[in-house]
């Protein structure tokens, strides 16, 4: 035991006391922490700055002041100007960025929306065009006969309506975000600190220190040993991410007041965390065991990519189905029902279905249990492989070998 | 400071102490083993005496160490075919064998790496590889190329059951005793191969182990280190130590090993002292160094042909084989009577070189 204390402590200490290792960590706290404290940063800094000016918009065609005070309202960040030009003149105008954009009444419900640059989120033209119909309408029940109130009326009509959710059930909108980022950092730290225990395996292989260190302490420690090291780093990595994201939210709380997208992030409920976290340790012992496993099967660092490339492509499959099934809003779709049951593929799926769908404790006892016994039994047969593998030079062992090897090393 | 009981006692008896055993003197007074057990009071220095001398007697005992018929495949393929040595403690086995010979893979069984069928016995009871300690520098070098030196010699030290400090402690000694202090906080593949090497053998002695196995040793050495290590080697080896030595340099083997043993596919062919195995060759070929050697060659061959089946001559010597051993004597007497000058007559003794082609080549 004491022996296998101090190969953790090594082992563990390989990846703190690494600078890459302390210089991410680092890094990415800082940016958590400048994302995070954004609002309080830019309200600084406007304090001393003059309101950004408005975009510029012209109105042309057959028009009226109507009209105007429609487009003035319905784009309360742009200036809207009406103009008495041409639409030529107007789209010499935009190119010459006189205006941002101009729209062109042409008809009452037909116009030209004249623009330079169409940005990704710009609503412009949807703003304008919501403007045209609701001045069509207005138009058209003015010609039968309606008052402006009635007008108004028609056309501010506002609906009613109370969602009332059962008890257990979820909202997959709210529950989504946090979701989306637990599941991205169950998959990047179980796929990143796998390929870790492969490639300090294979290194310690192709530099023969293997031959010193098989001698002087039992294999299986040095695997397990190598794991949990590799484990507690990430955990540790985790926790600094998550916790120090978690202080920033908590000082500039004030300012997410109205956002209920972070709120919600920063809100989860606990149990999802600690669901995360158990998923995150199983997923990645399991994981690591094979990484471990396929790792002591190269000689040299240069097989390792191609060794472990089909334990990465099942990790990749079960994260892309699962992400799908996410963003598809189907996360209780038999194929996510599989998909929970199967250990690969539970450490990630299982956790979705728990966060955002709807699994009986049951469902949830039998998929962890499940998961947890086959990590078990790829440990034993990871550490039986590892044995026999770190003495072995020259190709990797095919599967048939594999299995040959396995049978030896319980004699 | 401190001081381990070594200084109480004489050279040789420190040598018989193993590593857990050493006892160490503190400020307080003496810490010393008991049952197992270390206990820090500041006894009186006669009773720590008694207890040490009871532990001293309790490891002078030679250790001897016995392998029996081991066998190991690896898949279809045998590697060992039954192998036979022993080796004592204050000596050294030479382990030859062309390569592929299954040195390694009985070097891994004896360190318990892998099962095999046969046994490891020590002192004719079977092996417990948790109380004796294994020193091993392996014919594939290797440690930790990117870790500084000490903190790596540390680690190997903690993994065979050191305490951090005792380790660390140790590490420094045997720096300080292959001259490397200076390469302490360096990284190791910033260090000359042969400075690797020393860095290599430091590993293996770093928990003063009670068998040591040292697969190539001097290879890659200048002469200067060489000498260093050949001193620690024998060192070593009269500390008591038992030590398994696997080289194709046989002038190092004729050196510090008493006994070989020659393995071909598996299988020891031949195992003895060297000095026995080179007396037990047919001793009928002399060699007789002389200033006159082609003149005491032409007369032999004319005046004394009923002895010899043939003679060559070589520079100032003059080889020949004789008819029967037993004419040893009456053949010297006979060339004598000559008359020609000669400075000396030697039974020709086959090198360790020549008994090594002998035996292993196909």
């Amino acid at each position: 035991m004491k022996r296998f204390w101090s190969i953790f402590q090594f082992e563990s200490m390989n990846y703190i006391k690494n600078k890459v290792f302390l210089g991410i960590t680092l890094f990415l706290i800082v940016v958590i922490g400048i994302v995070l404290s954004f609002p309080r940063i830019s309200e600084f800094f406007a304090s001393d700055t003059t309101t950004e000016e408005k975009a510029v918009i012209a109105l042309g065609g057959v028009t009226d002041a109507g009209d105007l005070a429609y487009f003035q309202h319905a784009m309360p960040d742009k200036t809207v100007e009406m103009v008495e030009k041409s639409a030529d003149e107007l789209k010499q105008d935009v190119d010459k960025g006189v205006y941002e954009s101009a729209v062109f009444i042409l008809e009452d419900h037909s116009y030209q929306y004249i623009v330079k640059n169409i940005g990704m989120y710009d609503t412009t033209q949807t703003v304008v065009n919501e403007v045209m119909k609701t001045r069509y309408q207005a138009l058209a029940l003015s010609q039968l006969g309606a008052n402006e109130e009635e007008i108004a009326a028609f056309l501010s009509a506002a609906v009613s309506g109370e969602v009332v959710q059962t008890h257990g059930g979820k909202d997959q909108l709210n529950t989504f975000f946090y979701t989306y980022i637990l599941m991205i950092a169950l998959y990047m730290l179980i796929l990143l600190y796998g390929q870790f225990v492969a490639m300090s395996v294979a290194t310690e292989k192709s530099s023969r220190a293997m031959e010193l260190l098989i001698t002087s302490a039992n294999p299986k420690h040095f695997m397990f040993g190598k794991i949990l090291g590799a484990g507690c780093a990430g955990l540790m990595q985790f926790i600094l991410i998550f916790g120090s994201a978690y202080g920033f939210y908590q000082l500039n709380a004030g300012y997410y007041a109205d956002q209920p997208m972070i709120q919600s992030i920063f809100n989860m409920p606990l149990s999802i965390l600690l669901y995360a976290l158990m998923f995150l340790v199983l997923g990645f012992f399991l994981y690591a065991f094979l990484y471990g496993a396929l790792g002591s099967m190269v000689s040299r660092i240069e097989q390792m990519n191609t060794a472990v490339m089909p334990v990465t492509f099942l990790f990749v499959f079960a994260f892309m189905a699962v992400v799908f099934s996410m963003s598809g809003g189907a996360v209780d779709s038999t194929f996510m029902k599989v998909l929970s049951y199967i250990p690969f593929t539970s450490p990630m799926a299982m956790f979705v279905r728990i966060a955002m769908g709807n699994v009986t404790a049951l469902g949830i006892v039998f998929s962890v249990v499940f998961l947890m016994a086959t990590a078990l039994l790829v440990g034993y047969l990871a550490a039986g492989i590892y044995r026999m593998g770190v003495l072995m030079y020259g190709q990797p062992p095919k599967i048939k070998e594999m299995v040959k090897m396995l049978k030896e090393s319980k004699q | 400071m401190k001081k381990t009981i070594s200084n109480l006692l004489s050279e040789e008896y420190y040598g018989m102490i193993t590593q857990r055993m050493v006892c160490e003197r503190t400020s307080l007074g003496i810490e010393f083993p008991f049952f197992g057990q270390v206990i820090q009071k500041p006894f009186p220095l006669i009773l720590s005496m008694i207890y040490s001398f009871y532990y001293v007697l309790g490891v002078f005992a030679d250790m001897k160490l016995e392998v029996k018929d081991l066998y190991k495949n690896f898949g279809d393929k045998q590697v060992l075919q039954g192998v036979d040595f022993s080796v004592e403690s204050g000596t050294a086995l030479g382990l030859l064998g062309r390569n592929g010979a299954g040195k390694t893979t009985a070097i891994r069984i004896i360190m318990g790496v892998f099962g095999g069928e046969g046994e490891v016995l020590l002192d004719g009871k079977s092996i417990n590889r948790r109380e004796i300690n294994f020193g091993y520098l392996p014919e594939e070098r290797g440690l930790y190329p990117k870790k500084k030196i000490s903190e790596q010699l540390t680690y190997f030290g903690m993994l065979r059951g050191m305490s951090k400090k005792n380790a660390k402690e140790s590490v420094l000694s045997w720096l300080d005793r292959l001259e490397m202090t200076q390469y302490a906080d360096a990284r190791l593949d910033t260090l000359s191969k042969g400075n690797q090497q020393k860095i290599q053998l430091a590993c293996a002695l770093v928990t003063d182990p009670d068998i040591i196995i040292l697969d190539e040793p001097f290879s890659g050495l200048d002469p200067v280190n060489a000498m260093l290590l050949k001193g620690v080697v024998a060192e070593v080896i009269k500390k008591g130590r038992i030590l398994l030595f696997s080289s194709h340099m046989m002038n190092y083997v004729e050196e510090f090993c008493e006994k070989i043993a020659i393995m071909r596919d598996g299988k020891v062919v031949l195992e003895g002292k060297i000095k026995d195995i080179k007396r037990s060759t047919d001793r009928k070929k002399l060699v007789i160094a002389s200033p006159e050697a082609p003149k005491l060659a032409s007369a032999i061959g004319e005046r004394l042909a009923d002895y010899i089946a043939c003679k060559e001559v070589q520079g100032d010597h003059v080889a020949v084989c004789l008819r029967a051993e037993g004419h040893k004597v009456k053949f010297i007497s006979a060339m004598a009577a000559l008359g020609i000058d000669f400075d000396g007559v030697q039974v020709f003794e086959p090198t360790l070189q020549d008994i090594f082609v002998k035996y292993t080549e196909v």
